[in-house]
């Protein structure tokens, strides 16, 4: 302990600088993993907690798996025997605000709101709001102050009756009353499809689990009033039971038989189970992009020990001749590992934990938007995520150290004896590490091929480190390499580049880690500009195909209140009959469960569609055609996710689970789509009516006439709708761009990544060379002594610098290509089931290789300057 | 040639140091160079020893055998009667830890650590008390005159300051075996027979073997002994005539 005291701890406090990076980059990795675990975590937990506050005592719950299912079912689950108590419940999400919907509260509000007052309107809560029937609501308990004074709260029952009694009154949580800063008697405006519906607070609700769930964010409504307002008129979205618990199985089996195939009997935790099995695969995907910082965080510790190991090689050999073992010298080195591991974990859980707040809104609104779970703002820790992020940051410190700590180890303790002797490891066994890299490349591609064929989705990662690994064994030979092209070059250039270039062959070792690590930061920056780019170029076509429409309409809070929301038929009739207008197109949709996984039935008018859209089909199917037969004979087309997924092709029958019952359909024709990688099933509006019994519209899609203005049909359908109805009119071309927006700030997180990863290849470069020029002080004595100008020393340590970048770029084009098919064709195709059509811009290369020996120039500057200098004067005083 | 006439050391002793027919070969291109060529020599506890010779004699080569730094390709090495090539690096190097103290004409103090952090180090290679370490560092560097630069940085020091600070290092930890290899060689006369001074007093005090490589004529006075090397083999050893 004294020993690595004395030796290690205090060489990294001398050195505050190198320590703090590396510690950083620890910490960076360890945060990356523990936000988007926590987020992700916490999103989780705070579903589970919400179904189980609007859950309450109920330990049976009969549930729509789409949209609702009819009310006359009611009665008959009620009395099945063995149920002890059932209520029927109506749940929606919608978009609500303080005060009533007079137009003077509606304008204040919409000022307030500024530029996107028409859409927003000032609606800035989501609520969760439920439909009960406040006479059979008592043996469930979820209204009520808490368990002991559940029978004798009069509020409560005083509240409940208030409820039935008026209508269009609700009760709110006692968090949502004092954030809106309402009370009983104030008023509260909720949207339904578009329109703003006032409700009179008549109660706030104490009960404990209903303040945590959702942030609070609950409200309560009669029965009646939520099937009015939300157009679920003879609908229900749940029956919870309480059932005798010993007969609980057989009481479920009874109802499932009874009931028709898209209502399911589950337990209140079950959602929870089937909600994180969707969610595994999204969470999954984010914790291997953090793996990407810790992969960086790996390098940087590899390099700062294995620099450190250099430079203190000299000492190493006297603490060797003076007694010190190997092992204890590898402990040291290991020890030295586990401080930065355990220094970079601590700040890392901590930097995790501050990104997470902001991670959790991001990840929750994309499990929202991907997977309708209603999203928490509440961050929870969990001991698990933050020991598993101290567990890899100290274990990712330790392995990287591996190597180091061994080659300290067998520093011969004569090291130091023989003055002027190259202190240089055992020569590397380059062409040994050229087969293994070679072979670690096969491997690549074996895992690429058995991940394909098999859609192991993980074995895309693991084919993308083994091709990383693999070039970074193939680095001693690029080195090598490279100095032999580069010599004739080098000779033209003058002696000077000739002798720099041949010491870095000299120390091809440590010249070789320096190229890895830029070769790492070259290769991951092209293969994410090049899957990115591509991404994004069959993205913008898709949009631009498939966008329905030349404007885009649905209501306020559509977002939030999803399948609750339908247009007035007449509004679309009217529509319809706009100037300007061509076509109009409708639009349905609900979630189902296909073979035990998310799934979204879509209804679109399929004429429209056929006549005037532009879908693409895989296989270059024409459209028109596939539209055609879908249209006769009621087929549908699938999504490519849904396609892949389910392994269903253009021919092949599938079985719905339709609201009148299973439902055998034939599957015309795949398409391209990336709104969502649960996949979908599209249909004709009329084929989801008949399936689904639901003629509803939840949003349009306007054509235009050629030569008809947008702005024009926009304001003239506004309207149309009236003051009172909020809508989104959004135009193809701001919807476009609001989707490339979005598209862009995903990946935003991944430019950070990257440009850790380069700003730590440069350093390896700086510590590189200023252990090269350290070692190298007689020799560049003796150059400055036969009359080597300062100039000229420099310019020698310059072209180590830049034949470093030019290597390390070189090389990391090739990896970057490499691991950009990987991502394309393997990571995305199989995690997602997307075609991403691969369009490479071979500017890149270009850019990445310039940019790499321009910032290896600048980085090999004050190396060089130190050599030209003072380590020149200090080996001729020496002499 | 006999020695067994010093303090430490009954007759039955064994040898400090004892070389049995030793060579060692190194290939220099594609010549093979004999840094030692059949060498036996005895040198008894307690003895002061200096080895001279032209360059490349093998002097350097025979002190390393000796540390356990180098393995001889044949012939027998013992250290307090023990055979070198019968132990493994950790048992040699615990040996250097425990009963060799070393010296080098470049000193080697390790940069990062202060003068009596220095001295003390080979102390806690085996897991001293810290402070008990930094005591006896004290009072080895009071010995050597360096009590006043105890806590400064090496690099502040003079070359003789150096070297008698390497000179306590060596003796920290009551070595049986000082092996100092041109501990002169960087330093002007006066400061050379300073260091020569102090190996020899202090070896004595010590109770310890000193075996000393030197160019220096003056400084191979020194010694009761003087053993002259010319490639790869003895070729002289005579008891010194006392100065
Ligand atoms: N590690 C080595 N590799 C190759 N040759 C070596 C090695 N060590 C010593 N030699 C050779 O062995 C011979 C003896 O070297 P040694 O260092 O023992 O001489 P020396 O007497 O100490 O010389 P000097 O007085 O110059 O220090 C020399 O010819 C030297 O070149
Ligand atoms: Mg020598």
């Amino acid at each position: 302990m004294v020993l690595f005291r004395w030796l290690m701890l205090r060489r990294l406090t001398r050195e505050p600088g190198r320590t703090l990076l590396t510690v950083l980059g620890v910490a960076l990795g360890v945060a990356v993993f523990v936000a988007i675990r926590l987020a992700s975590g916490s999103a989780l937990a705070g579903f589970s907690d919400t179904v189980d506050a609007v859950a309450g005592r109920a330990n049976l719950q009969v549930q729509s798996r789409s949209d609702g299912f009819d009310e006359r079912l009611y009665p008959r689950i009620r009395q099945m025997p063995g149920v002890l108590a059932a209520a029927p419940v109506v749940q929606v999400s919608a978009l609500a605000r303080a005060g009533g919907a007079s137009r003077a509260a509606v304008a204040a509000a919409a000022a307030a709101d500024g530029a996107d007052g028409a859409a927003g309107g000032g609606y800035h809560e989501t609520l969760l709001i439920l439909g009960l029937d406040p006479l059979v609501e008592a043996p469930f308990v979820r209204l009520d102050r808490d368990d002991a004074r559940a029978a004798s709260d009069p509020g409560a029952v005083k509240g409940a009756m208030q409820l039935l009694a008026q209508p269009r009154t609700i009760a709110i949580t006692r968090t949502l009353a004092n954030r809106m800063r309402l009370g009983a008697g104030d008023t509260l405006s909720v949207l339904a499809s578009g329109l703003p519906v006032p409700l009179a607070v008549v109660q706030v609700l104490e009960a404990q689990d209903l303040q945590q769930a959702m942030g609070g964010s609950i409200a309560v409504v009669d029965l009646a009033t939520a099937q009015e307002v939300f157009q679920k008129a003879g609908r229900l979205d749940r029956v919870d039971l309480r059932v005798d618990p010993k007969r609980r199985d057989s009481v479920r089996a009874a109802l499932q038989a009874m009931l028709p195939g898209d209502v399911a009997v589950d337990l209140p935790q079950g959602r929870t189970k089937q909600v994180e099995n969707m969610v595994r695969a999204f969470s999954l995907n984010l914790t291997a992009l953090s793996f990407i910082a810790v992969f960086v965080a790996t390098f940087l510790v590899f390099n700062t020990l294995a620099m450190a190991v250099v430079r203190q090689r000299r000492d190493i050999g006297v603490l060797r001749a003076l007694g010190l073992t190997r092992s204890q010298v590898a402990r040291l080195w290991l020890g030295e590992a586990l401080a930065i591991g355990v220094a970079g974990s601590a700040l890392g859980l901590l930097l995790g934990w501050v990104l997470a707040q902001g991670a959790l809104g991001a990840v929750g609104r994309t499990l929202h938007d991907l997977y309708l779970i209603e999203h928490t703002d509440h961050l929870r820790l969990d001991a698990a995520t933050l020991m598993g992020g101290a567990a890899i940051g100290i274990l990712a410190s330790l392995v990287s150290a591996l190597l180091p700590a061994l080659e300290a180890a067998h520093t011969p303790p004569g090291a130091t004896l023989r003055q002027g002797a190259l202190i240089e490891a055992q020569p590397l066994p380059i062409a040994r590490l050229g087969f293994t890299g070679i072979g670690a490349l096969a491997l690549a591609a074996l895992l690429a091929w058995w991940t394909t064929s098999t859609r192991q989705a993980l074995g895309g990662f693991a084919c993308a480190f083994f091709v990383l690994a693999g070039f970074s064994l193939l680095a001693p030979f690029a080195t090598l390499a490279a100095e032999r092209v580069t010599r004739p070059l080098a000779r033209a250039m003058g002696i000077e580049v000739t002798l720099g270039a041949r010491a870095l062959r000299e120390t091809v070792a440590r010249a070789s880690t320096v190229v890895a690590a830029l070769m790492v930061a070259v290769g991951m920056l092209v293969a994410l500009t090049v899957m990115v780019g591509s991404f994004r170029r069959t993205v913008d076509t898709w949009i631009t195909q498939s966008l329905r429409g030349d404007i885009y309409i649905e209501p306020a809070g559509h977002r939030a209140s999803a399948g609750a929301t339908a247009l007035p038929p007449e509004l679309i009739a009217a529509a319809t009959k706009l100037p300007g207008v061509a076509a109009v197109d409708t639009y349905r949709g609900t979630p189902i469960r296909y073979e035990d996984a998310l799934a979204f039935v879509v209804g679109v008018d399929f004429t429209v569609q056929r006549d005037r859209g532009h879908l693409a089909f895989l296989d270059g199917a024409d459209g028109a055609a596939v539209l055609s037969r879908a249209i006769r004979d009621g087929g549908v087309i699938v999504t490519e996710s849904f396609a892949h997924r389910h392994r269903v092709k253009p021919g092949d029958q599938i079985e719905l689970p339709a609201a009148i019952g299973p439902t055998k359909v034939r599957v015309e024709g795949v398409f391209y789509d990336y709104s969502t990688d649960a996949g979908a099933v599209l249909m004709d509006a009329r084929t989801f009516a008949r399936l689904w019994k639901d003629d509803r519209v939840e949003s349009l899609a306007l054509y235009l006439r050629p030569g008809a203005s947008v702005d024009s049909v926009r304001s003239a359908f506004l309207a149309l709708c009236g003051p009172e109805r909020l809508m989104n009119a959004t135009p193809n071309k701001a919807l476009r761009q609001r989707v490339l927006t979005v598209f862009d700030q995903t990946f935003q997180i991944t430019w950070a990544l990257q440009g850790i990863a380069v700003m730590v290849a440069v350093l390896g470069v700086i510590s590189t060379l200023t252990a090269l020029v350290l070692q190298r002080g007689r020799e560049i004595g003796v150059l400055r002594g036969s009359g080597a100008t300062r100039g000229q020393i420099r310019r020698m340590v310059l072209a180590e610098s830049g034949l470093l970048g030019l290597t390390g770029a070189a090389l990391g084009c090739v990896a970057g290509l490499v691991l950009s098919l990987v991502l394309v064709q393997v990571i995305n195709k199989q995690f997602f089931g997307w075609t991403v059509r691969f369009t490479l811009d071979p500017w890149i290369f270009l850019q990445a290789t310039a940019l790499m020996i321009v910032t290896s120039l600048l980085a090999g500057l004050a190396p060089a300057n130190l050599a030209a200098t003072k380590v020149a004067a200090q080996a001729m005083r020496a002499e | 040639m006999s020695a067994e006439r010093r303090t430490s050391g009954t007759p039955a002793a064994p040898p400090a140091l004892e070389l049995r027919s030793v060579t060692r070969e190194f290939l220099l291109g594609s010549e093979l160079v004999k840094a030692l060529d059949t060498v036996s020599l005895s040198i008894a506890q307690g003895e002061f020893t200096a080895i001279v010779g032209r360059s490349g004699s093998g002097k350097s080569t025979l002190l390393n055998l000796a540390a356990g730094i180098d393995v001889a390709d044949s012939g027998q090495v013992f250290v307090a009667g023990r055979e070198l090539s019968r132990l493994d690096d950790d048992a040699l190097t615990i040996q250097r830890r425990e009963r060799i103290g070393m010296v080098y004409q470049f000193f080697h103090l390790l940069p990062t650590l202060t003068v009596r952090e220095n001295v003390a180090l080979p102390l806690l290679l085996g897991r001293g008390d810290e402070r008990k370490a930094l005591a006896r560092a004290t009072k080895l560097l009071e010995e050597v005159g360096l009590s006043h630069r105890a806590t400064a940085r090496p690099h502040t020091l003079s070359g003789g300051e150096m070297q008698r600070a390497a000179v306590a290092r060596a003796l920290v930890h009551a070595p049986a075996l000082v092996l100092a290899d041109e501990p002169t060689g960087n330093l002007d006369s006066r400061a050379a027979a300073q260091i020569v001074e102090l190996l020899a007093s202090l070896g004595a005090r010590h109770g310890a073997t000193v075996v000393m490589v030197t160019h220096s004529r003056e400084a191979a006075q020194v010694a009761q002994r003087i053993v002259e090397m010319s490639d790869g083999r003895v070729i002289a050893d005579t008891a010194a005539t006392p100065a």
